[in-house]
């Protein structure tokens, strides 16, 4: 399997950035992409399969997305992980993520599209961008 | 000193004991305020940011997929409606920015004509494709009305505008009726939605500066204070009603000109 045969999924509240981001990945061959709209359906869709990334967003109604990067390290998944948000710290109502979250990639969403694009190929492929 | 001199100072140093007190208090107060609009300050700050941010990020990753030339006629499609309405979205808040800051110095209303109906119509354009995309409906009926107002129509346009977004941006599911009446001597823009509605416990502070009913949600907490502002400056009025079955109903009021 090829890194564009990668299943990445997109975990953002806001309809207009996951449609974004699945055509900007679209555009850049990765093909094989699905979103879910906040923390618990992204947590759901993981549960019924595996995917080789996630990218998700922070700031989130209800849930945030500080409650799925815990999920995912509860379970030990082995799925890479972007943070991609608007402020692009690891900072969350407050709360400091950077000592539970060593070396993960908290990318600002005023990266350019190829800076994140260039990160999804790194993170397909480094284990660095696990939990 | 005699005794009555004596008296007299006691009672003045009782006064003026009291007097510091009394103002020691009043500053300390003074200092909490200040304190509490400071940390509010900030956040809107930082929401402002962040609603700034998003809609460039959705702008600059559309236009690379677009320029991409891998798209398909639907995704086309798809990617330059999304531009539009973000496009849009920055033009708002800079304008909200504008506006609150307007409203602090104490700005001059403008006084001109506006004919509502054409106005109204304009904000529901603008809002049509991003409710298409949401997968929601939104109708604009007016029944032949287009009263004129007196005012400013940027405050007013962004008065409108404001309630419209809101309702599209707060509904996932179902339809936005955006509708012009006349009650009396006013023109009454009624915004429905068919979202989550506003709790009781949000009611009362609904239209307050920087309020916003979920902190980590989208917004900055100033939209629905600005409307009010505005509505009231024009002699109007912004209220809200729950709708039925669900969702939320914002009628903003304005007083239709004299002939």
């Amino acid at each position: 399997m090829g890194p564009k045969d990668a299943k990445i999924l997109i975990i953002d509240d806001e309809a207009e950035v996951r449609d974004s981001i699945t055509l900007l990945f679209k555009s850049q061959s990765f093909k094989n992409t699905q979103a879910a709209k906040d923390a618990k359906t992204g947590l759901e869709k993981m549960q019924q399969e595996d995917f080789d990334l996630v990218i998700v967003d922070l700031m989130m109604p209800v849930v945030s997305g500080h409650h799925v990067l815990k999920e995912m390290k509860r379970l030990k998944t082995k799925t890479g992980v972007i943070v991609y948000s608007a402020i692009g710290l690891p900072e969350v109502f407050g709360q400091d993520l950077s000592k539970s979250y060593k070396g993960l990639v908290f990318l600002s969403k005023t990266v350019t599209p190829s800076v994140l694009v260039e990160h999804v190929k790194d993170a397909l492929h480094k284990p660095a961008y696990t939990l | 000193m005699g005794k009555a001199s004596y008296e007299k100072l006691k009672a003045h140093k009782r006064i003026l004991k009291e007097r510091v007190r009394q103002n020691s208090r009043a500053l300390l107060e003074a200092n909490k305020r200040l304190k509490k609009l400071e940390k509010t300050r900030n956040q809107y700050l930082f929401d402002i940011g962040h609603e700034l941010k998003t809609p460039l990020a959705v702008v600059e990753m559309n236009l690379s997929a677009l320029f991409s030339g891998q798209l398909d006629s639907h995704e086309k499609e798809l990617s330059m409606r999304m531009l539009k309405h973000n496009i849009v979205r920055l033009k708002k808040k800079i304008e909200e920015i504008i506006q609150l800051s307007r409203m602090e110095r104490g700005g001059q209303i403008q006084k001109n004509d506006i004919y509502l109906g054409r106005l109204v119509k304009t904000a529901f354009e603008l809002h049509k494709d991003f409710a298409a995309v949401k997968g929601l409906a939104i109708k604009y009926t007016h029944n032949g009305h287009d009263p004129a107002i007196i005012g400013d129509d940027r405050l007013v346009t962004f008065a409108i505008d404001n309630l419209i977004s809101n309702a599209v941006k707060f509904t996932d599911r179902g339809e936005v009726g955006i509708d012009l009446h006349l009650e009396g001597r006013h023109a009454v823009v009624s915004v429905s939605d068919t979202g989550k509605g506003i709790g009781k416990t949000q009611m009362k502070k609904l239209f307050k500066e920087f309020y916003k009913g979920d902190p980590g949600g989208p917004g900055t907490g100033v939209g629905l204070f600005i409307s009010k502002k505005i509505a009231k400056a024009h002699g109007g009025d912004v209220v809200y009603e729950p709708n039925r079955p669900q969702g939320a109903i914002f009628k903003i009021t304005f007083p239709i000109k004299k002939h």
